[in-house]
C-alpha cells in the first residue's frame, strides 16, 4: 500500500480505529437518545389526541343523559338536546380535524368513530320517542366506550413517571364515564319518575363501576390529581348527588322516585364535569412530563453528539500532534543529513585533499543535538557516526593518495635522472663511432632511451612534477618538433608540412615536445602503417598553432568530446582508463604550459589535433620566419 | 639547473638522418674538403642541410663540419654524402698517389695503436 509509507499515514490508520468505534458508540447513543425523543414527540400527540377524543366523549355523554331524559319523558330536555347535538356535533368536527394530521392512534380512533354511523338515525328515533331509553343509553355507552378505549390503546411510556400519568387519565376517564353514565341513567330514571325494566340492574353496576375507577384512581395519580379529586368528590354538588343515590337506591321498591331529573341532572353534571376536569389536568400533566422527557432526549442528544465531536477532534488534534512530533524532528535531521551530504562533507574532504585541514579540522554539525524522542536521538547520532566515518575514511585516502604520489613522483625522478645519464653516455657513444653498423645500433639504443625518458616524464606530469629537463636559451620550434619526432616509435612516417620559424622559451621546450610526441603517438596508433602523420606548425594570431593531422579511421563525435574533456586537463587520470594516459599527459601538460589543445575531424577523414601556444612562450625571430 | 647531469642536444641525432647511417657515398672522410656554390644557399633545404650549405661556401672538411654543426661524425658524412648526390655541394677528391701514401700511413698508425 503505497499511501502507508510516510508516518503520517501510519499514524493516522493506527487512529482510525479507536476513533472510528468512538463515532460507533457515540452513534448508537445518539440513535437511543433520538428513538426516546421521537417516542416521547408519539406519546405527547397520543395524549393530545386522547384529550380531543375525551371532549368529544364528554358532550356524547351528556347527550346521552339529556336523550335518556327526554326518552324518560321530561319533555324540557327536548330544548337543551338541541344545543348539546350541536355541541357534540362541534367536538366531532374538531376531532376529525385533529385526526386529518394522522397523530398516532388514528387508526383506532377512526375504527371507534365508525360506532357513531348511526348516531342520526338514533337521534331521530329519541326526537320521535321511537327508541327505547336502554337502546338510547346502550348505543351512547358502546360508542363512548370504543372512543375511550381507542384514545388510550397503546399508550404507554418507558418512563414510570409517564406510564402512571397516563393510567391515572385512563382511570380518571373511566371514573368520569361511570359518573356520566350513571347520571343518564338516572337521569330517564328520574324523568320517568321510576325505575323501568332492567334500569335498577343497570344503575347498580354503573355505581360499582364508578366507585371502583374512583378507588384506583390515587394510586397512580400525582398528590395535586388526587388531591383535586378528593376536592371534586367532597363538593356540594357531589353530596348533593351523593344523597340523590341514595334515595334512588332506597326507593327500589317501586313507587315515585321524590327526585327531579332537573335537579339530578344539575348536581350531577357539576359532578362529571369536575371529573372531566381533573382528568384535563391529569391530561396536562402527562402531556408536560412528555415534552419534558422530550427535551431531556434532545439534551443527551445533543450532549452525545457533542461529547462524539469533541472525542473525535480530539482523536484528530492528537494525532497531528503526534504526527507533528515525529515528522518535523525527523524533517530537520533530513536537512541536516542533506546539509552534510551536500556541502559540510564534500568541503571537509577537499579540505583534507588540498592538505588544509585534519580529520579534527572538519567541522561537523552535532546531528544528534537538538533531537529529543530517543529514537531520532539514535537516527542522528548513527548520522554523525557516518560523517565521523566517511571525514576517516577521506583522510586516509587523502593520505594513500598523497603517500602513493609521492613514491610515484619519486620512482618517475630517479628513472628519469638514469635514462637522462644513458643518453648523455649514448651521445658521446655516437659522438666518436666511424662504423655505420655500429652507429646505427647505437641508435636503435638512442632511440628506445628517447622513449623510456618520454614515459618517465610521463609519470612526473601525471604527479604533478615538472621536467627537470630546461634549456637556458630558446630553441627553434623546428628542433622541438624534431625533439617530439625522436620520442615516437614510428617518426618516420611522420612528414612536417609546413614549419614556421619562432622560437620558443628554454624552460617550456621538454614539456612542448612531450605534449606533441603524445599527440604524434596517438595520431600514429588511429591511422594505418601506410598513411603519414602530417605536421603544419604557423605562427597564428594568438599564438603558435601546431597541428597534427592523421589519415585513420576518425572518431564518433562523442569520442571527441569525452577526449577533449580530458585534453582539458581537468579530469584525474586516477578515474580514467589506462588505455587513455596519453590524453592526460597532454592535458596536464596543456594546462600548466597554459596551451589549448583541441581534437576535430580532419577535413577528409581521420583527426586533427591542434595545439596552440601562447604568445607569451614564443620569442618570434622576423628575420627567420622566412623558410 | 640542469641538476648535475647533461642536459645534451635538443634533437636527438638519429632524427637528423631518420636513422640511417651509411653514406650514399663511400669515399667521405674526416679530412675530405667539401664545398658550395653560392646557387645553393637559395635551394629549399631545411635545417642542418641548408646550415652545411652555408658553411661550405668556403671549402670545408667534413670533421669540420661535425664539429660545427655539431652532429656525431657519422651523421655529417650522411648528411653531406645526401647533398653531394643532389649536387648541393661539391666533393673534392683527392689525388689518388697522396691518397695511397697517407692510407698506407693511416694503416700503419692504426695497427701501432693495437
Amino acid at each position: 500500500m503505497r499511501t502507508l509509507r510516510s508516518i503520517r499515514h501510519r499514524l493516522a490508520l493506527l487512529l482510525a480505529l479507536p476513533t472510528g468505534a468512538l463515532v460507533l458508540i457515540a452513534a448508537f447513543g445518539t440513535a437511543a437518545e433520538a428513538t426516546r425523543h421521537s417516542a416521547a414527540g408519539r406519546t405527547d400527540q397520543r395524549v393530545a389526541l386522547a384529550v380531543t377524543t375525551q371532549e368529544l366523549v364528554q358532550q356524547l355523554q351528556r347527550e346521552r343523559g339529556l336523550t335518556a331524559g327526554l326518552l324518560g319523558g321530561d319533555e324540557s330536555f327536548r330544548a337543551r338536546l338541541g344545543e348539546q347535538r350541536a355541541t357534540a356535533d362541534q367536538a366531532r368536527q374538531r376531532l376529525d380535524q385533529a385526526l386529518a394530521a394522522e397523530p398516532p392512534g388514528t387508526p383506532g380512533v377512526r375504527a371507534a368513530l365508525g360506532g357513531l354511523g348511526t348516531l342520526a338515525a338514533l337521534r331521530g328515533r329519541a326526537d320521535t320517542g321511537t327508541a327505547s331509553r336502554a337502546e338510547a343509553l346502550d348505543f351512547f355507552s358502546q360508542a363512548i366506550g370504543g372512543l375511550s378505549t381507542a384514545a388510550f390503546a397503546e399508550a404507554t411510556a418507558q418512563d414510570p413517571e409517564l406510564q402512571a400519568a397516563l393510567t391515572t387519565l385512563r382511570v380518571l376517564g373511566e371514573a368520569a364515564e361511570a359518573a356520566a353514565l350513571e347520571r343518564g341513567t338516572l337521569n330517564g330514571v328520574f324523568a320517568a319518575g321510576a325505575f323501568g325494566e332492567g334500569d335498577y340492574p343497570a344503575f347498580v353496576r354503573v355505581l360499582s363501576a364508578k366507585s371502583n375507577a374512583l378507588a384506583q384512581a390515587p394510586r397512580t395519580a400525582t398528590a395535586a390529581r388526587s388531591a383535586a379529586l378528593a376536592a371534586a368528590l367532597r363538593s356540594p354538588a357531589a353530596v348533593a348527588v351523593a344523597g340523590m343515590e341514595q334515595r334512588a337506591l332506597t326507593g327500589y321498591s317501586g313507587g315515585r322516585l321524590p327526585v327531579r331529573a332537573a335537579d339530578w341532572w344539575q348536581a350531577a353534571s357539576t359532578l362529571v364535569d369536575d371529573l372531566h376536569r381533573v382528568q384535563a389536568e391529569a391530561a396536562g400533566e402527562s402531556r408536560a412530563r412528555a415534552a419534558e422527557l422530550r427535551s431531556a432526549a434532545l439534551w443527551s442528544l445533543g450532549r452525545e453528539l457533542a461529547l462524539a465531536l469533541v472525542a473525535v477532534a480530539g482523536a484528530v488534534a492528537l494525532g497531528v500532534a503526534a504526527s507533528r512530533s515525529v515528522t518535523k524532528p525527523l524533517a530537520a535531521l533530513v536537512d541536516e543529513a542533506n546539509e552534510l551530504a551536500d556541502r559540510v562533507l564534500p568541503e571537509a574532504v577537499a579540505r583534507i585533499r588540498d592538505g588544509v585541514g585534519t580529520a579534527e579540522d572538519a567541522v561537523l554539525p552535532g546531528a544528534a543535538r537538538g533531537a529529543q524522542a530517543d529514537e531520532l536521538a539514535e537516527v542522528a547520532a548513527a548520522l554523525d557516526r557516518v560523517s565521523a566515518t566517511t571525514v576517516r575514511l577521506a583522510v586516509e585516502q587523502a593520505v594513500l593518495r598523497r603517500n602513493s604520489t609521492e613514491s610515484l613522483a619519486n620512482l618517475g625522478r630517479r628513472n628519469q635522472a638514469l635514462v637522462t645519464r644513458q643518453l648523455g653516455f649514448l651521445s658521446g657513444l655516437e659522438q666518436v663511432e666511424h662504423d655505420p653498423g655500429v652507429l646505427a645500433n647505437l641508435f636503435e639504443l638512442d632511440h628506445l632511451a628517447t622513449r623510456m625518458r618520454r614515459n618517465a616524464e610521463s609519470i612526473l606530469v601525471l604527479v604533478g612534477e615538472r621536467s627537470p629537463r630546461r634549456w637556458e636559451q630558446p630553441v627553434g620550434m623546428g628542433d622541438v618538433v624534431r625533439a617530439a619526432l625522436g620520442e615516437v616509435e614510428d617518426y618516420r612516417r611522420v612528414v612536417l608540412r609546413q614549419l614556421d620559424e619562432a622560437r620558443l622559451d628554454g624552460g617550456a621546450v621538454a614539456e612542448v615536445a612531450h605534449l606533441l610526441a603524445e599527440l604524434i603517438e596517438n595520431a600514429l596508433a588511429a591511422s594505418a602503417p601506410d598513411t603519414d602523420v602530417e605536421v603544419f606548425a604557423r605562427i597564428s594570431g594568438g599564438g603558435y598553432l601546431i597541428a597534427v593531422m592523421d589519415q585513420g579511421r576518425g572518431m564518433t563525435e562523442a569520442e571527441l568530446e569525452r577526449a577533449n574533456a580530458r585534453l582539458t586537463g581537468r579530469e584525474s587520470f586516477l578515474v580514467g582508463r589506462n588505455g587513455l594516459l596519453g590524453h592526460y599527459v597532454v592535458g596536464r601538460l596543456a594546462e600548466r604550459l597554459g596551451a589549448r589543445v583541441r581534437l576535430a575531424p580532419a577535413p577528409v577523414h581521420g583527426v586533427t589535433a591542434s595545439v596552440l601556444l601562447p604568445a607569451g612562450l614564443l620569442t618570434v625571430d622576423r628575420v627567420a620566419v622566412a623558410r | 639547473m640542469t641538476e648535475g647531469f647533461e642536459l645534451g642536444s635538443v634533437v636527438r641525432p638519429f632524427v637528423l638522418t631518420a636513422g640511417r647511417t651509411r653514406p650514399v657515398r663511400d669515399e667521405l672522410r674526416l679530412e675530405t674538403l667539401v664545398s658550395a656554390p653560392p646557387a645553393a644557399l637559395a635551394a629549399p633545404l631545411g635545417f642542418e642541410r641548408h646550415r652545411i650549405v652555408e658553411l661550405c661556401q668556403s671549402p670545408r672538411s667534413v670533421a669540420e663540419l661535425a664539429a660545427l654543426l655539431p652532429v656525431p661524425l657519422g651523421v655529417a658524412r650522411v648528411l653531406v654524402a645526401d647533398l653531394a648526390a643532389e649536387r648541393y655541394v661539391r666533393v673534392h677528391e683527392l689525388a689518388v698517389g697522396d691518397a695511397s701514401v697517407a692510407l698506407l700511413e693511416r694503416i700503419r698508425d692504426g695497427l701501432l695503436r693495437l
